[in-house]
């Protein structure tokens, strides 16, 4: 029986939080909101409160009150801190934030200014650079795995590409403008040299470099409305997407074989297709879904043969949701030309931010069965898979 | 937005009727829990003043009590707006000044879809589209002289 466990609530910002996001370590989360701040949290006991039991901890009343108040840990109030906030950090909303993947040293924010900064802790966190050129909201930031690009969008349409000059600043090395829509999230494959992007325009576009240049190599197109984000399988080899249309989406890339296949005669080859392989229909989530995450199957074994793990959904309908991927028996045969996927639901969490949108879900990247969340109430919550 | 030339030079002027609700026995029971109901919801977006005339929504028959729909017990809240001409470039607006007249003064726990009326626009697809993604109406709210135009509409909704 999977099941969600509530264990620490961190109060503190004085808006709505938009989004969080883990170091690579595991062990720092930052997050950002409409109060224009950035804050950055950690547990006081550091990795060993991501190993420690959390099972027999005693359980609070109901209401604590303050809007932070579920049956939280009792000892949760004082097992994380806030260890930094930077407060006005942008002129307007922050709406993106993003540790740098290799070291988690440096920090990237991104605002509604149309602006993104890039932060470096000198003792305390102090902007390094701040790169401009959307024209205005910038809505996401994401770092490529190497950390050495940064991909930008915003509601001019456009991604933008920028490329680490090793002194802390960033030249734009590509500006993408084939949306005909806002960009509302950026996302860099964790493997492959590949960029996606997710739209207001209802589609989602794949980026491939090629010679330092960057073109479309795929429009993935399915969903009936605003594509809210998506988040990579842990390996790489699926992707899944929210949207407004309330429903999720799992596209994979298509076999080089079965390209092959499909372009026989043709003269234009892409080299990079994606087909939907899962659609959860839009009876499971009750309206928009803003956010998703997707862990590997547990912390401790390799998957089993045919299980790809958890996906987290956060959506408008204030429930927080825990699906699990996986292979339908018959179709798990070695060289299927479908790689079919099934989705059930395994658990959900109803006002897991009280009457709140959940805005953003993610998974820790060490720790996977730990799950980080924040929504319209303010708060930022953390939780465990069982 | 500088107003020279209006949209619509010259809308239909409905009267309005009162629906002041009578005084009922209940009124005065505090053990008597009110639900929120389309009469209430209503109430707060008929004086909302259009961006364009010296007159309401109610008046131009943009809002209508019938296309209020409100459901206490599952937090939610549809309205349905009329603009009074399909092209109407203020239908927007329109949507944004309900949204956050009822912002300000619905409990949290409601979420509120606003869109314009089936077969009412030209635009309205898009119209509703923006009026419903909260990241959009977030970042027009952070827009100073968007909120002022808003913030002159609302005046009269008291």
């Amino acid at each position: 029986m999977t099941k969600l466990k509530l264990v620490a609530e961190l109060a503190g910002h004085e808006d709505r939080v938009w989004q969080v996001s883990w170091d690579p370590s595991g062990t720092r989360l930052a997050s950002c909101s409409g109060d224009k701040s950035a804050r950055i949290w950690a547990p006081i006991s550091g990795e060993q409160f991501f190993t420690a039991d959390h099972s027999e901890k005693p359980m609070a009343a109901a209401a604590i009150g303050g809007g932070a108040s579920m049956d939280v840990d009792q000892t949760s109030a004082s097992t994380w801190q806030c260890l930094d906030t930077i407060d006005n950090a942008h002129k307007r909303t922050v709406r993106s934030i993003a540790f740098e993947p290799t070291r988690g040293r440096a920090l990237a924010t991104a605002s509604f200014d149309g602006t993104t900064a890039i932060w470096e802790k000198e003792g305390a966190y102090e902007c390094v650079a701040t790169l401009e050129g959307h024209e205005n909201e910038a809505k996401s930031v994401a770092w490529s795995p190497s950390g050495q690009l940064l991909a930008t969008c915003g509601r001019d349409k456009s991604v933008w590409i920028w490329e680490s000059n090793g002194e802390g600043d960033f030249d734009c090395i590509s500006v993408l403008m084939e949306h005909t829509q806002d960009v509302k999230m950026v996302l860099w494959h964790p493997v492959q040299d590949l960029l996606v992007s997710f739209s207001y325009d209802d589609s989602i576009r794949v980026w491939k470099e090629d010679d330092d240049d960057w073109y479309s190599v795929a429009t993935l197109t399915g969903h009936s409305s605003t594509v809210w984000g998506g988040a990579f399988s842990p390996d790489g080899r699926f992707l899944a997407s929210v949207s407004d249309d309330r429903t999720v989406r799992v596209w994979t890339q298509k076999s080089q074989a079965s390209l092959a296949e499909d372009n026989k005669g043709f003269y234009y080859r892409p080299d990079s297709e994606f087909q939907c392989v899962a659609v959860v229909p839009d009876s499971v989530h009750s309206r928009a879904i803003y956010s998703v995450s997707w862990t590997a199957a547990s912390a401790a074994a390799s998957a089993a043969a045919g299980d790809y793990g958890f996906l987290a959904t956060g959506c408008g309908d204030n429930t927080l949701r825990i699906l699990r991927v996986f292979a339908p028996a018959a179709a798990g045969a070695a060289g299927s030309q479908s790689p079919a996927l099934d989705i059930e639901l395994v658990c959900e969490r109803q006002n897991a931010h009280g009457l709140s949108d959940i805005n953003c879900v993610k998974w820790n990247p060490v720790y996977p069965s730990w799950l980080a969340t924040c929504g319209d109430d303010g708060i930022v919550r953390i939780w465990h898979l069982e | 937005m500088n107003i020279t030339q209006k949209i619509n030079d010259a809308p239909l002027v409905y009267d309005v009727v009162s629906t002041t609700r009578g005084v009922q026995d209940t009124d005065f029971d505090d053990g008597v829990c009110d639900p929120i109901d389309s009469d209430e919801v209503y109430e707060l977006i008929r004086n909302i003043n259009d961006p364009e005339h010296p007159l309401t929504l109610e008046q131009l028959h943009v809002a209508n009590k019938d296309h209020v729909y409100v459901d206490d017990n599952s937090n939610h809240v549809l309205i349905e707006f009329t603009p009074t001409i399909p092209h109407c470039s203020m239908a927007t607006l329109i949507g944004l000044c309900i949204r956050v007249r009822l912002l300000r003064s619905l409990p949290e726990r409601f979420k509120v879809d606003i869109k314009v009326r089936e077969g009412t626009h030209q635009s309205e697809t898009q119209v509703n589209k923006q009026l419903n993604d909260k990241e959009r109406v977030a970042a027009a709210l952070e827009n100073t002289y968007l909120l002022d135009v808003v913030n002159q509409c609302l005046a009269t909704a008291v």
